[in-house]
């Protein structure tokens, strides 16, 4: 059984947002949001909890940066921990979505 | 509104989480919420509907407070190896020690129940503690459930054990037969010392002067009178007492005490001592309280659900 959710698994979008390079949490939520080209909206505040997760696992490390006349921001990036994770559920993802495409392609006499 | 959304995010963060993990997760919560703000206005809202629009987006408050706190409290892969670790070596202690209880020579329907019980208690004490936040007054009344659990388990297992020692005997006549038995003791050794007559004083049936003191009965003293309703040959135990006056040496009081013994079908002096001086008293009220192995895995069972459905709830899905 393939462990990701048919509705998406937030720590794997997560995870595929920082392989494009550390980032704090708004900045994932925009990522996820524009290179899914805005299919996918990810609940922002149930992403801090995830990195949060992630970070306890050892998959992600944060820093706090600061900024001037800005409150301080955390920043993640991806462990090496964390890049074979994603390629990990990459791999599950494919298997999954070739599962689902191969059920939901019409028949021969489907329109 | 931004001030107010994140004044109702630290009330319900503070209901959840320590102060230091209040703060992290606030001043997160922040930056996001004002990045999201600027962002919106630079889109081209005026500063309330991009407020408005940051803090939905950013989602309830309270969902997100209880996300995080399951964030805090969810253990680690790593901690949970160690936790299936203890959890084993509790199975392993409790097996142990329904072995050495055996050597009691208990009955084995208790062992499992009493392995189950140690094994919940070894996981419930494992997950209490697992918490980054643990709330000591959580894990004390779990500490006590499961304590009043193991208690009431081993209870069954030394009651049996005791009434098997008894055999037919009523364990609720065990601390007589015990004084009878220390009564028994003493004459045998006033016997020693000074022969039959100074037994028969010791006993209460001569005067030191050696005057008869009562009357001269056929029956068995009192301390050998161990409920001989359910003695088979009552009239042995009288015959043997009789033969104990005209014995001629101690090897003679020594067997025929023995021939009362068995006579009697009392459990053994140890046996006496171990029910009535052992953990048998300290045990034997809790025998009321039965945990049959059910209810302790019927609690694990719903605590892991509840545990499980908690989970799903906290850790959210994307629209």
């Amino acid at each position: 059984m393939i462990p990701m959710a048919f509705r998406g698994d937030l720590e794997a979008l997560v995870l595929g947002a920082l392989d494009g390079g550390a980032a704090h949490g708004y900045e994932i939520a925009r990522r996820i949001k524009a290179v899914s080209e805005e299919a996918l909206a990810v609940g922002e505040g149930l992403l801090y909890p995830a990195l949060h997760g992630l970070e306890r696992d050892g998959l992600v490390v944060a820093e706090w940066v600061t900024q001037e006349g800005k409150p301080n921001r955390k920043v993640y990036r991806l462990t090496d921990a964390g890049r074979g994770a994603l390629a990990k559920k990459r791999r599950e993802w494919q298997r999954f979505a070739a599962g689902v495409s191969a059920v939901l392609k019409p028949g021969p006499s489907g329109a | 509104m931004l001030d107010a959304y994140l004044a109702e995010l630290e009330t319900e963060l503070r209901r959840r989480l320590p102060r230091a993990e209040v703060q992290i997760r606030l001043a997160e919560a922040e930056a996001h919420l004002r990045d999201g703000v600027e962002g919106r206005i630079e889109l081209g809202l005026d500063a309330p509907a991009a407020e408005h629009e940051a803090v939905a987006a950013f989602g309830d408050p309270r969902r997100f407070a209880r996300a995080s706190a399951w964030a805090a409290l969810a253990p680690s892969d790593a901690l949970r190896m160690r936790c299936v670790a203890l959890w084993g070596a509790g199975m392993f202690l409790s097996a142990a020690l329904v072995r050495i209880a055996t050597a009691h020579k208990l009955s084995n329907d208790d062992a499992l129940s009493f392995f189950g019980t140690m094994a919940c208690l070894v996981a419930l004490a494992v997950a209490a503690f697992a918490a980054r936040r643990p709330a000591p007054l959580r894990v004390a009344a779990l500490a006590l459930f499961q304590g009043v659990v193991v208690w009431a388990t081993l209870s069954r297992v030394y009651v049996r054990a005791a009434d098997a020692a008894c055999g037919p005997y009523p364990r609720a006549e065990a601390p007589r037969a015990l004084r009878d038995y220390e009564r028994l003791e003493r004459a045998w050794t006033a016997y020693r010392r000074g022969g039959v007559d100074a037994l028969r004083v010791a006993d209460g049936y001569l005067a030191a002067d050696g005057r008869r003191r009562r009357r001269d009965r056929t029956e068995a003293p009192p301390y050998f009178k161990l409920d001989l309703s359910v003695v088979p040959d009552r009239n042995a135990a009288q015959e043997s007492w009789a033969r104990l006056g005209t014995s001629t040496g101690p090897a003679d009081v020594r067997r025929e005490i023995a021939a009362l013994e068995r006579a009697q079908s009392a459990p053994t002096r140890d046996a006496l001592d171990w029910i009535v001086r052992g953990p048998v008293p300290f045990f034997s009220p809790g025998f009321v309280v039965l945990p049959p192995l059910g209810v302790d895995l019927l609690f694990g069972g719903l605590g892991a659900l509840a545990f499980a459905a908690r989970r799903r709830f906290d850790r959210g899905t994307y629209a």
